[in-house]
Formats: structure tokens, sequence, C-alpha cells
């Protein structure tokens, strides 16, 4: 690629004062438009597989640049954990928990519940979460330092929509 | 009901509806598993309904023994629910071991009275530990001064004992010369007597003294009779066995005492040390050359009622005698001149 213009930086995504009236928050309803809207896009030029596949990618992008900026004091897993999970709840993105973690066995069992990708979605089991995915591949990778692969394997809907993860470290 | 029995219009179809219901109502309340009758074996909605109660026992009779891993396979709202509960056990328990590894600052939000009776637990054990940690600290503080107290009263005893030390060789020692002074000197002879008594053993004691020794003081000065007197001591101390005892017994005068030893040998020792003082350069006392007369008694002091006092004052007459017979020489008692 040549010279590029959309490199991620943080200077894009912060509060820079400019939304006087309207404020820092916005609808999950417009979140999603955006959200699907591009999915659809992507679906139509580059497939349903191909679309998944870049949300991943765009996910692990995110989740590494929301470890640098959010959680790279952490010291250890745990404070990694709790860190994590305040973040992403203060912020609006959803209610991260832990189930299993093995670390030197590099495998995870985790699950994210009212998240801003399918919260409220059938629970068909054929939803996609393809960004989460990567989203959270993005967060253990950077603080384990290893590349991981984050895979959905379940969804359900009870109060809330939860989906429930695993992570496995894989070398490339 | 009623209108669902409307609707029923042969009896074959009431005992459809009726036995499907009992199929519902035994498998709820008694845990049976489901036998679908012939007749409605073909109904696919009471097949699937009673596959999602089958797989919903499953679910609550693992989670009821504890199985919080096996995956619940049921779907739908109620699927849900069990895999909410599955879920939020699977993290607490994950916190649990967490906590056990010492993470304490997690806390928890969902799950109602279990999850504040776990955020109650990891604050006590937060206030413990902090607790703990204060008297860690306390408790290392407290060492640290203990041990900071020992040592300044163990500094403070061993210059005690110091101080004893010193004190008791002032009391003991003749400050001029170093050796033992005449009090305490006596007090060995006592127990030197005592013990040649018991073992019926020879007691040798001498006294000697430096010839014309008030015309050294009076023509060179008491100070050059001082170091006479310090020469004649060190003389003694580095010529004499370790055990044998030298003391100041005042003036010019000392008293040697030979325990274990024959009157020869004693003699010859004498004779040894008078010698060398007249055969010395005197180079260590200002080059003041002098001699030394000496008088040895020897006795058995289980012969008799002797005293302490007996034997000096025989020693002192052999000295006496040393003296009359013409200086720097040794006299014993019974009568030998060396």
């Amino acid at each position: 690629m040549s010279e590029r213009r959309y490199s991620f930086c943080w200077d894009l995504a912060r509060d820079i004062g400019a939304r006087k009236n309207l404020g820092l928050l916005v609808h999950v309803e417009e979140y999603r438009l955006v959200h699907f809207c591009l999915r659809d896009v992507l679906e139509q030029h580059y497939g349903t597989e191909q679309a998944d596949a870049l949300f991943r990618e765009t996910g692990e992008l995110a989740g590494r640049h929301f470890y640098e900026r959010f959680l790279s004091e952490a010291t250890d897993f745990n404070s990694f954990v709790a860190e994590a999970q305040r973040v992403l709840r203060k912020l609006g993105i959803s209610i991260f928990r832990v189930e299993e973690a093995n670390l030197e066995l590099g495998k995870l069992v985790l699950t994210v519940t009212e998240d801003l990708e399918c919260s409220g979605l059938s629970v068909t089991g054929e939803v996609s979460c393809a960004y989460n995915e990567g989203f959270l591949a993005g967060l253990l990778s950077s603080y384990v330092k290893r590349k991981f692969h984050v895979q959905k394997v379940d969804c359900w809907c009870a109060e809330a929509t939860t989906c429930r993860f695993t992570a496995q470290i894989f070398e490339v | 009901m009623g209108d669902i029995s409307s609707r029923l219009r042969t009896d074959d179809d009431r005992a459809s509806l009726d036995s499907a219901l009992g199929i519902l109502n035994d498998c709820l309340t008694k845990g049976k598993k489901p036998v679908i009758p012939p007749a409605l074996e073909g109904n696919g909605k009471l097949v699937a309904l009673l596959q999602d109660i089958a797989g919903m026992h499953a679910a609550l009779s693992a989670l009821s023994l504890g199985d919080y891993r096996t995956p619940i396979t049921m779907h739908g709202y109620t699927g849900g629910l069990l895999k909410t509960l599955q879920g939020n056990v699977r993290h607490m328990l994950w916190m649990f071991d967490q906590v056990a590894e010492g993470a304490l600052s997690h806390q928890i939000d969902y799950m109602g009275d279990f999850a504040a009776s776990f955020n109650s637990m990891t604050h006590s054990l937060r206030e413990a530990r902090s607790m703990l940690e204060r008297q860690k600290t306390l408790y290392a503080e407290l060492a640290d001064n203990l041990s900071q107290e020992v040592e300044a009263r163990m500094n403070a005893q061993k210059a005690l004992r110091h101080e004893l030390e010193c004190q008791r060789e002032l009391a003991s020692t003749d400050s001029l010369t170093g050796v033992a002074n005449r009090r305490i000197f006596l007090q060995m002879a006592r127990h030197e007597l005592e013990r040649c008594r018991r073992n019926r053993t020879l007691f040798c004691l001498a006294m000697l003294d430096v010839d014309y020794f008030k015309e050294i003081n009076d023509s060179r000065g008491h100070h050059i009779g001082d170091t006479v007197l310090r020469y004649l001591a060190k003389s003694f101390t580095q010529n004499l066995r370790s055990y044998d005892m030298i003391g100041r017994y005042g003036g010019d005068e000392f008293i040697l005492l030979f325990p274990s030893t024959s009157l020869h040998d004693a003699a010859r020792t004498l004779k040894r040390l008078r010698k060398s003082i007249a055969d010395s350069d005197f180079s260590d006392c200002g080059g003041i050359p002098f001699t030394i007369s000496a008088g040895l008694a020897a006795m058995f002091p289980h012969q008799g009622d002797i005293s302490l006092q007996d034997a000096i004052a025989k020693a002192d007459k052999a000295l006496y005698l040393s003296k009359q017979r013409g200086r720097n020489r040794v006299t014993v008692l019974p009568d030998e001149e060396l």
C-alpha cells in the first residue's frame, strides 16, 4: 500500500470538546447502524467470510489500542482482568467476565454480556461476533505478548444476551 | 382449557391431549424419562418440547451436583437462564481461585446475596491482610528496637566487664611493676601453703631486694629507682615459670613463691636470676648497674604448725644473711649460700 491516510490514533476517538450540545454518548442503535452497514458493504464487496475476517482484524486492532490506552499498567493477570472489567463497563461496552484461565497453557474461557455487537439480536447461534472475537484476541495478545485465537462457542439470552468465547494461544 | 376442549373434535383427540399432558406432568413432577405413546409419535412439537425438558433436567441435575462444566444444550429463554446461572457460577469459581491465590481486590455485582457475601468476605480478607501487614511492620520495628536494645545492653555489659577487670587488676596488681601486690600475693601464698600441707610437699618462698637501692634513689632520683623496680619485675616475669608467683612486698622488696619445686631447683632458679641481673647491660633501666640479694626458705608445712608469716620471716632472715655476707648473692635456709 502506498502512503496511508487512515491509520488509527486516539486523537480520532477522544473527547475533543466539539460536541458541546450532544456530549460524548451515542445510542447503541447509532453504533450498530455504522457497524452493520459497514459489514453489509464489506459482505457485498468481499463475501461473508471475508467480511467477518475484516471485522475480526478490526476488533483485534481495537483491542490492542484499547489495551495500550487503558490496561498497559496492569502488573498481573488479576489486575488486568479487574481493570478490563471496570473500563469496559464504565464505557458502556460490555460486561466482561472470566470463567477459566490457564495462562501457562494459554487457554481461557470468557463471557461477554450486554455487548455492542450482538446483544439483543437473535440467539440462533448463527450471529457473528467477529469484532468481539478480534477485540478479545487483541486484549489478550497485548497482555500475554503472544498471539491468541478467540472463538465464540455459545450465545444465549436470559435477562441479557451473553456470549461465551474460548481463547487459545497459537503460534504463527 | 375450555376453548381447547371445544376444538377437540373426537374422543381420540381428547385422549391424545390427556396423554400428552400426563407425559408432561410426569416429566416435570416425577423426573421420568418421557415415553411417547405411538399415537403421539408424529407430533414434532411435543417431541421437541420433551427434548427441551429432558435437556433442562440434565442441566439442572448437573448444576445441583456441582458440575458447572458440562455444556448446556437447551436453547431459548429457559436455556439462557440456565447458562447464565452456569456462567455466573463458573466466573465466581474463578474469582474464588484468584482470592485463594491472594488477589483480594475482586468484587462481583451479580447473584444477589451470594455476591454480597463474596464481597464481604474479600473485604474482610483485605482488612485482615492489611492488619497483618501493619502488625508485621510493627513487629519488625519492635524486633529492630529489641535488637538495638540488646546490642546496647551487650555493649554496656562488655564495658562493665572490662571496667570490672580493670578494677580487679588494679586491686590485685602493683601499679608500678605490674606484678601481684602484697595483699593478693599473700592470699595466693596462703592457698599454696595449705595445698603443700595437704599434699605433704615442700613450700619454697624467697625474698629479694635491690642492693643499695636507697642510694640509687638518693643519687639518681626516685624515677630512676622506679625504672629499676620495673626492670626487675620484668626480668622476673620473663625468667620464671608461668605458675611461679611474683609479688611486690614493699619498697624494693619482692617475694617469690615456687610451687611444686624442690629446694635445689628453687635455689638454682634464684641463682640464675641474680646472675642475669648482675650480667645485664642495664640498657633497659637507664644504664644504672645494680645487683640483687635473695633469701630462700623451704619447709614442709605439714611438719608442725608452720604459718605463712613463719615462712616469710625465714626467707627474710636468709635475705638478711645475704646482705651480711656482702650482697649480690642468694642464701638458702636451711643455711646454704649460693
